[in-house]
């Protein structure tokens, strides 16, 4: 696969699943400037991987997987300490709009669930389906329900209690 | 508490907007370039000590303790080049592979703080003392002093880089290792 062609598998992906990645993101880790570190890491790989991209699974199956993988191995405790890349969120990088107090307090709560399970409602979330959850993360799809199914009861606690 | 209600609000929310690509291509750029920097750090670091060795010693201590040290930038090195430049790693594996070379990845740093790193040094100290010994062109009386600078300067070295690993081991993987549990 040559530059150019690899630019325009990026620009699609960007372009169809790059909200969704972003969202990914934003419900692993809270803080804006840590998104947007996690934004850009999972980018940079799935622009790295394109070239070996070998079809077994769908774009998004294989994008998103990437974003999930991407959340295990990034260090947030070094991205805190870091300088932040300031000419990224400047000049390339519009900020959206703040949430809206469903979203804040949906963000607050999954927060507040361990690692895998945050990955997890994320891809709920995301409106993958139970087989799709498997895949990228692994587990059985019947695991993958009764997690989520878990993992939403604790949800609807959390935001009633607060 | 409505889920799909919810998730339609949540799919509502956009990534920020801008040119994305061409920072990504730059910053990919930038990390081959330090990619190659440290490979051929790598690579020079184990000829230059091999060349030393093959080239001026026939003693067989000296020669394995070189070769304990070759072998292990050799392996440090290849643990690099399979993190840096293998991505496909990351796009094939699924959670839970991911989650558990992750915490082999995170496990062996802790090894190359504890045990790797000492064992650097006390190579790099008996290579340095073998090799100082073993050079006839420096006066007898001068090589006690050469050889004490030589280990006094590698141990202070050490010290300095091992506790700065260690406040990163403790500030860093140790939190991350307890997150993957």
């Amino acid at each position: 696969m040559n530059r150019k062609e690899q630019e325009i598998q990026f620009d699609k992906i960007l372009a169809i699943h790059g909200d969704g990645i972003y969202r990914i993101c934003k419900s692993y880790l809270y803080e804006d400037g840590l998104v947007q570190d996690l934004y850009q890491e999972v980018l940079l790989n799935i622009w790295k991987s394109i070239p070996t991209f070998k079809k077994k699974s769908s774009l998004k199956t294989w994008a998103f997987r990437i974003a999930i993988n991407t959340t295990i191995s990034f260090n947030h405790y070094q991205s805190r300490r870091r300088q932040k890349q300031k000419d990224f969120e400047n000049e390339t990088m519009i900020k959206e709009d703040s949430d809206s107090g469903n979203m804040d307090q949906l963000h607050h709560a999954i927060q507040q669930l361990d690692s895998n399970d945050k990955r997890l409602i994320g891809l709920f979330l995301e409106g993958f389906s139970y087989k799709e959850m498997a895949d990228i993360t692994g587990w059985t799809t019947n695991h993958v329900g009764v997690k989520i199914n878990r993992i939403k009861s604790r949800l609807k606690a959390i935001i009633e209690s607060s | 508490m409505n889920f799909e209600a919810l998730q339609k609000e949540w799919r509502n929310q956009e990534s920020p907007s801008g040119n994305i690509i061409s920072k990504i291509i730059e910053r990919d750029e930038k990390l081959k370039k330090e990619n190659l920097f440290i490979t051929i750090l790598f690579s020079s670091t184990i000829f230059i000590l091999g060349s030393i060795v093959f080239a001026f010693l026939e003693n067989t201590t000296t020669m394995l303790v070189t070769g304990g040290m070759m072998f292990l930038l050799g392996f440090q090195a290849f643990v690099f080049w399979m993190r840096n430049l293998k991505p496909d790693f990351i796009a094939e594996q699924n959670m839970e592979k991911k989650i558990r070379q992750t915490r082999r990845h995170l496990q062996y740093q802790l090894v190359v703080t504890n045990f790797f790193m000492p064992l650097y040094c006390v190579f790099l100290s008996v290579l340095c003392y073998l090799y100082i010994n073993h050079l006839e062109m420096l006066p007898e009386e001068w090589k006690p002093w050469i050889v004490l600078v030589t280990l006094l300067y590698i141990l202070v070295m050490f010290l300095i880089f091992w506790r700065k690993q260690r406040r990163k081991d403790k500030d860093e993987i140790w939190p991350l290792l307890e997150e993957l549990k």
